[in-house]
Parts: structure tokens; sequence; C-alpha cells
């Protein structure tokens, strides 16, 4: 019998266990602390007492230490479990993290009989798409939004736990959709069709809206303490919750339609939508594949990527077999007053050009993010542009025009504006 | 769009007769047009429902109203000792939810428990309905008590109005005290899910499940033909998804017909049976099913040949150990979910005797598989686990309201030790075949998942 950490015990000189919190079929949780800091954290290490064969409880644990380093190596995020160290003791991982004071969604609406503030479903809720989003446009997939799976702290502010159901992109390995880490389990109440069923079946694949189809779940979960199945949920409908303000049912209903054609597009706009009380979605813009002849419809948070069968899924993926494009190349947002932006988030950057009041167009110019810069010093490239580094974000006019990876990368598009 | 496979599990057969087992999966895909729902709601308001369960009865029904739709139909039948018509069946669009809520404070207990009459009410609240290929109807009957008529009075019941009428009635038990058996009759025949609920919170969650999903009918009433050889014979037919019971079939000359619940969207349906192959000349080939999918207005097929070898002793070799073990498994299942562990024992070791190679029911018996969660998370028991008390569908199971839970846990660790005795002989085969029902069981989850979860304290 390998040895088996307990209480008291002290891991890498460093961590000591305190109290067990608990298992899954993955892991086996402690409060801990860091004896050098006084800090308290949450330590997890494997669980080989569980269904799940060794190797896959070790697989799993690894690909949530990896996601977690993306997150950290992104900057984190306040309402995303954040990772403090990993070390191997008794040659078992251990990966320790921010202790997260309060009690998980599940515990915290069946103890409060539900959380029916408007102003508190507000903002945890646009905390969660903030956190969806940061996730996204750094190439993680999260898979398992569900009350379990986000601790509040006692003023509610949440926190998203638990990332090993979740994956980075890792696009040369990948390619059938099954994934790296442990079988994503079908949810009826808190997946939309498209993550709990064969994508062939339900006729468009997952992406931004499937996270926004499990956010409008968790709202109504939260005001009226139970999962419910149903699509397009409206509060008002069902005992308990009848007195929702118009807005908040509203939204949720639309967030939860059974279409992700009827849902709002992605989390930044869910969360917009939230912020102004009003469930009429923002701007649209319009965009125009200049090779493909094709326009796309942008909302606020909108991405453009490289399809890939097992990636992070951007909201408009455009066929790359070359794989130039990243993941999540460029996401586009507005601002307070009305202007759109084109953030860069590739390792490539993007280029975009104006054109005058003549119709001549201007120079190229790049826009590249802070990872795609620091990527290229390190390989000290050239990055295009006389000692100052190319922004990470340009604000857009219509008929800039837009070139992905590089002006010599036949992926050009138009940004005619709002429509 | 339907998707209709069958599996035997081996490609020949004996020229003096062999045992084969096969398996015909249905998959549906998604629905275009949201089907109508003609629901009466059949509820026990004896006086032993009184206090919290009648309070969340209430509380269920509420929320039957969420999940409405105007062009469906709602009735709502209370029985004691007598019935009463609560609420006639009633278009959703024309009432008020103020009326409707008046209707469901008027639920009262009190008195005896005279199921068939209320189950024979709730049907003539629904009879006289339209009916159609877009339409679903059902009877939803929750009881927690005993009533005296014969069982088989009940499956009568059931049978008729659900091959006369494609009315099923999915059947809820909650408490410790109702007639299992009585439940399961009445869903089983009808062609329905059959439930325990421990908690009486519950209620909501099965009312709900059952008017959601009733939504998403691609097919109302299919069936299921095989065609057989004349002189094969057919046993052990069970439906292993979506629930593990014994399937309803009859025959028709030399065609077996299997009578399944309503195709829903994306709701996988499984069939397992053994047949009983006539003897047949060594080096000939022939269809041993030929499978038809017959649901209103369209029919799908296909079919499986097997090759006639000579062989005395009867023993050709099992191929597809995937699908013997799922006839296995459905059956180990089926036993425990009716509380006979003893039986459940029995077929495990009978299957592991004579083919060496069929354990791997150890998930199952274990109460599922577990969930990969994270921090906070803790062991994760799916609904739908057998060995718990007398529910092989129930719902959510809580160790503290079920006293029993001690002891069943002890005979659960009698069978996982039988198996762990088989484990040792053979790793790899094991091994492989512990994957299949894995994978099994994740199928399964699609529909046995549910939210509410059990926690159990180290």
């Amino acid at each position: 019998m390998p040895w088996e950490p307990e209480e008291g015990s002290v891991v890498a000189d460093r961590y000591r266990l305190e109290e067990f919190l608990g298992k899954g079929g993955i892991s086996r949780v402690w409060r801990g602390v860091d004896v050098e800091t006084g800090d308290e954290v949450a330590i997890k290490h494997p669980n080989y007492d569980s269904s799940n064969h060794p190797d896959v409880v070790d697989e799993s644990i690894r690909s949530e230490l990896d996601v977690l380093q993306t997150i950290t190596d992104a900057g984190g995020h306040p309402n995303v479990m954040q990772l403090v160290d990993s070390v191997v003791h008794g040659d078992m991982l251990f990966i320790v993290v921010d202790f997260v004071r309060g009690e998980d969604m599940q515990d915290a609406v069946s103890r409060r009989g539900g959380i029916t503030n408007p102003e508190d479903i507000r903002s945890i809720g646009i905390a969660l798409c903030e956190a969806m989003s940061f996730l996204h446009r750094n190439e993680v997939i999260y898979r398992d939004l569900k009350p379990d799976n986000v601790m509040l702290r006692d003023d509610l502010f949440p926190v998203l736990i638990d990332f090993n159901t979740a994956k980075g992109f890792q696009p040369e390995v990948a390619g059938d959709g099954s994934g790296v880490s442990g079988t994503v389990i079908p949810n009826p109440v808190y997946k939309p069709p498209e993550l709990n069923n064969d994508p062939e079946l339900v006729g468009y694949r997952q992406g931004p809206w499937s996270d926004v189809y499990s956010i409008g779940k968790l709202l109504m979960f939260m005001l009226s303490g139970s999962g419910v199945r149903k699509h397009a949920v409206d509060p008002r409908d069902f005992p308990g919750t009848r007195s929702t303000p118009a807005y908040i049912a509203e939204i949720i209903e639309t967030a939860t339609a059974k279409h992700k054609d009827d849902r709002y597009r992605n989390a930044t706009v869910l969360a917009r939508v939230l912020e102004a009380r009003d469930p009429e979605p923002p701007d649209v813009a319009r965009l125009l594949h200049l090779q493909g002849e094709r326009t796309y419809e942008i909302y606020p948070g909108d991405t453009i990527g490289r399809q890939a069968a097992d990636g992070p899924q951007p909201s408009i993926a455009l066929e790359d077999p070359d794989k130039y494009i990243s993941a999540v190349q460029v996401r586009f947002d507005q601002t307070d007053d009305g202007r759109w932006v084109l953030r860069d988030h590739s390792l490539n950057g993007t280029y975009v050009r104006s054109r005058d009041g003549d119709g001549d167009s201007g120079g190229w110019e790049r826009v590249l993010s802070a990872s795609g810069r620091e990527r290229l010093e390190e390989k000290g490239d050239d990055l295009g542009t006389d000692g100052d580094p190319p922004p990470e974000e340009r604000v857009l006019a219509p008929g800039d025009e837009i070139a992905l990876v590089h002006p010599e990368y036949p992926v050009w598009l138009r940004f005619e504006g709002a429509e | 769009m339907t998707k209709l496979t069958a599996e035997l599990d081996r490609a020949q057969v004996a020229d003096s007769g062999s045992s084969v087992t096969g398996s015909v999966r249905i998959e549906p895909g998604m629905v275009e047009v949201d089907a109508k729902r003609h629901i009466a709601l059949c509820l026990d308001t004896s006086g032993s429902m009184s206090g919290e369960k009648i309070e969340q009865v209430r509380e269920g029904v509420r929320w039957v109203f969420g999940y409405l739709a105007e062009d469906d139909y709602l009735s709502i039948v209370a029985f004691d000792d007598e019935v009463e018509v609560v609420l006639p069946a009633t278009r959703w669009g024309t009432i008020a939810l103020d009326d409707a809520d008046e209707a469901v404070q008027d639920l009262r207990a009190g008195g005896g428990t005279d199921i068939l009459a209320g189950l024979e009410a709730a049907y003539d609240t629904l009879a006289d309905l339209q009916s159609g290929p877009d339409i679903g109807r059902r009877i939803l009957l929750l009881s927690d008590g005993r009533d005296e008529t014969p069982t088989e009075s009940f499956a009568e019941f059931a049978r008729r109005v659900r091959r006369e009428d494609g009315i099923a009635i999915p059947a809820a038990g909650i408490g410790d005290f109702y007639d299992e058996d009585t439940v399961r009759a009445v869903a089983t025949a009808s062609d329905a899910e059959w439930v325990h609920l421990s908690r009486a919170a519950d209620v909501e969650n099965f009312f709900g499940r059952k008017v959601e999903t009733l939504r998403t009918v691609v097919a109302p009433s299919p069936n299921l033909e095989l065609a057989l050889p004349g002189g094969a014979g057919i046993h052990d037919v069970y439906l292993r998804r979506p629930q593990v019971r014994d399937a309803n079939y009859e025959w028709v000359g030399d065609t077996v017909r299997i009578f399944l619940p309503d195709l829903l969207e994306f709701e996988t349906q499984e069939v397992v049976f053994t047949v009983e192959t006539p003897p047949c000349e060594a080096g000939g080939q022939f269809t041993l099913v030929d499978v038809t999918l017959n649901t209103p207005g369209q029919a799908a097929s296909t079919a499986v040949e097997v090759e006639c070898v000579a062989d005395p002793a009867g023993d050709t070799r099992v191929e597809s150990t995937d699908v013997a073990v799922r006839h296995v498994e459905t059956m180990v299942r089926k036993a425990a979910g009716e509380g006979d562990l003893d039986r459940a024992e029995t077929i495990l070791q009978q299957a592991t005797e004579g083919g060496g190679d069929l354990d791997a029911q150890e998930t199952r018996i274990a109460g599922g598989p577990g969930e990969e969660d994270g921090p906070g998370d803790r062991e994760t028991r799916i609904a739908g686990g057998p060995g718990e008390k007398g529910g092989g569908a129930d719902e959510t199971t809580d160790p503290e309201t079920s006293p029993e839970t001690d002891v069943l846990d002890r005979e659960e660790t009698q069978i996982r030790g039988g198996i762990a005795d088989l484990r040792e002989a053979d790793d790899e085969t094991l091994s492989e075949l512990a994957t299949v029902v894995e994978r099994a069981s994740a199928e399964d989850l699609e529909t046995q998942y549910e939210t509410t979860k059990i926690e159990r304290e180290e």
C-alpha cells in the first residue's frame, strides 16, 4: 500500500494538511496551510481509490495542472481558481491552489433558500461571464460549468474551481474531439444540447454560446434552488420565482434557448445585457471575409480563430489547413463610447490598415498580444515596428482591412462597421 | 434521423444450434418541432401522504406548470379511497396560472388508497383528446401506498391504454411503504419508466423530467420486429436502455414484436436478448435476425447474418464480449434493481463460470461510475445504480434516510468480492471488459444523470 496523505502530513516540507474537504473520481482535496507564509491553501492530490483507472486519475490531474499553469501564465483572473504551487512528494503529485473561503453554489443556494436579490444575480452572473470569457480567449475550454464547480465567498464573489475536465488547446494531439482528460459527463440541466449530444445530430458545434447557456442555467438555479431541465426557461413560470424582475427573466430565457442562434452569442454579450439591465443585445457589426466572400455578424466579445476539431471553439471558425491562425486569433469588443476595438490574442499577430478619404490604403499596422510579443522577442524576431512594440489592440473604423497572421497570408477581412 | 444498429455476440453458430446473445440499439436524433403534450397527473392523496409529502406534491405540480406550453393539455386526478378530478383536461393556453394554482391548493391528504380507480379516472380525462404522431400522451403516477388489487390487473390496464391509446404511465413510488410491484408493473406494462423517490423533494424532479422530455417525442409507440428463422426461439428479452426492465413482446408468426417506449430526442434505446438458433447445415450462411423498427409513417431495418459450422458441442466462441457483457449486465442490474441480490449474484456467477470472461459488472454493482470532480467534491453516486432499497431506478438515494443501506452495502460488498476473486483470473480480459462496461455506463448517464447527488462523509 503506497503512502496515503493524512491530516497533519506536511508535503514537501511546506504544506501542512489541516482538514479533509472531500474527494471525487480524480482527486482528494484538503484545506492546508503554507507553513512558510502562514497562508491558507487548498491542496489536492490523486484519488487512486476511485472507480477510475489510476492512469486516468494521473492523466486528469496532470491535465488540470497544465490548465492551471496556462491560466497563471495568462495572468490569472479573480474569478478563476489560482495556482499557488505544485510539488511531488512520495511519488505523488500535489497541486496547491488558493483556498477560497466560502461554500459551493449548491450548498450556498440550499442554505440560503435561493439567491434572489437581483443585484446579487447580476453581479455573480457578470463575474461568471468574465471568467468564462477570460478562459475562452486564453484557449481553455471549461466543459463542466455547474453549481458544484463554483465557489461562492461569503460576499457572494464567485470563483470557478475544478479544472480536471477543462483542457487547454493541444492542436497536435487531438483531432477526434475526445480530448485528453476525463470523460465529459452529459448534464441535461446545465449543458446545452450541443454539449450533451453528438454535434452531428444537433447540427452545430459547441462554442462561446455554450457557456452562455450554462451561465443562464446557473442564474436560474440560484433563483429557484433547483436545477431546471427546460430550455428557454422563464423564471416567472415557476413557483417561487414568479416575481423575478422582467429583465432578469428575459435574459435567462434568451441565454438558455435550445438553439444557439436564439441565445446571446457569447459570455461578453451576456455580461453586457446584465450590466445594462436590458435583455436586448448590444450593437452588431459586420465583417466581410475578402477571400471567402462571406459576411459575418460580430457581437462584442466575438472571436475569430482557426477551425479545429478539438480546439476552444471561436465564435467564427475559419478553415486554415496550414495552421498559422491561432485557435483564438482576435477578439472584438466595443468601448463604452461605442467604438469597436480589435484585440489580438495570437502568437503571430494580426495586421490592420485603414483607408483614407480618397480610398487609398495606408500601411499595415501590426497588432500583437503580449504573449505573442514575448515569444517573438525570445526568438529574436523582428517585431516589424521601429522601436516601439506593436499594440495589443486597435480601434477599428468601417472599411478597415484586417489580415490575420500577415498581409501575405491570404486571410483578409474587412470591417464594415455597425449595421 | 434515427440510427438502428444490431449486433450479435458471434458470427458463427453450431449446426446443432447455439445460444446467441444479441443487442439492437436505436439512437434517435434531434426533434424538429416540439411535440404537444397530453398529461394527466395521477396523485396519491391518501392519509399517509400528509405533511411534507403532500406539500412537495403541490410544489411539484406547480413546477409542472412551468414546463408546459400553450398547446399542451393537463389534467390532475387525486385519489385516496375516492377519486377526484381536481383539474379536467385543460389546454394550458386557456387557463390562468392563478386558477391552476387554486386547483393545486385543493390537494389534501386523507383516506385510503385506490390506485386503480385513480388510474382509470386519469385515463378518462385523456381518452377523448385527439391523438397523433406529434402528440405525447402520459399519465404520471405518484403513490406512496398499497392497493389490494392484484398486480396483474394493473398490468392489464396499463398494457391496454398503451396499446390502444398510446398512453404511457411513468410511475413513481415515494417513501418506504409503497407497492413496488404495482409501480413497476404499471410502468413496465406501458413501456414507461418506474422510479423510487426516497425524498419528497424528488417529486419535482421526477415531474419536471418527465414533462420536459415528453416535448421531445420523435416517434410515439414504436415497435421493433425481429424476424427469426423458423424453429428459432428467443428468451431473456430485456430493455437495457433507457431503463433496465422486462421487454414487452409477442410472437407474430416467426417474428418477435417488441414494444418500445416512445422515441425521445437523443434518448438511446437498447434491447438485449438471447436467440436459440435452429439446427442448420454446416457451411451455409443465413440471416439470423432481420430487424425492423416501426414508427408512425416510417420504418428502418437492418439484418445480421451468421455462418453455420459443424460443432457437436454447440459452444461456438463468443467473439463480441461487448454484446455478451451487456446482456449479463442487464440481467444483473434488473435483479439487483428489484432488490433480489441473490439472483443477481447467481447470474453473475453463472456467467463468469461459463465464459470465464464476463466480469466487469462491478462498475454497476458498485453504484455507477464516479464522476470526475474537483475541490470540495465528493464521492458521486449516479442515480439508477442498483442495489439500493427496492429501486432499480432510484432517482436519488440518500443514505441518511435509508436505514437499510448498511445491510445492502454489505451485500454489495459480497458481490464485489466475488468479482474481485475472478479478477485475479485474467487481468487482460477483465480490464478489457471493464472498459466496455465503463463506456456503456457513461452512455447511460445521459438518461440517468440527475442533479441530486449523494454526499458521503469521510
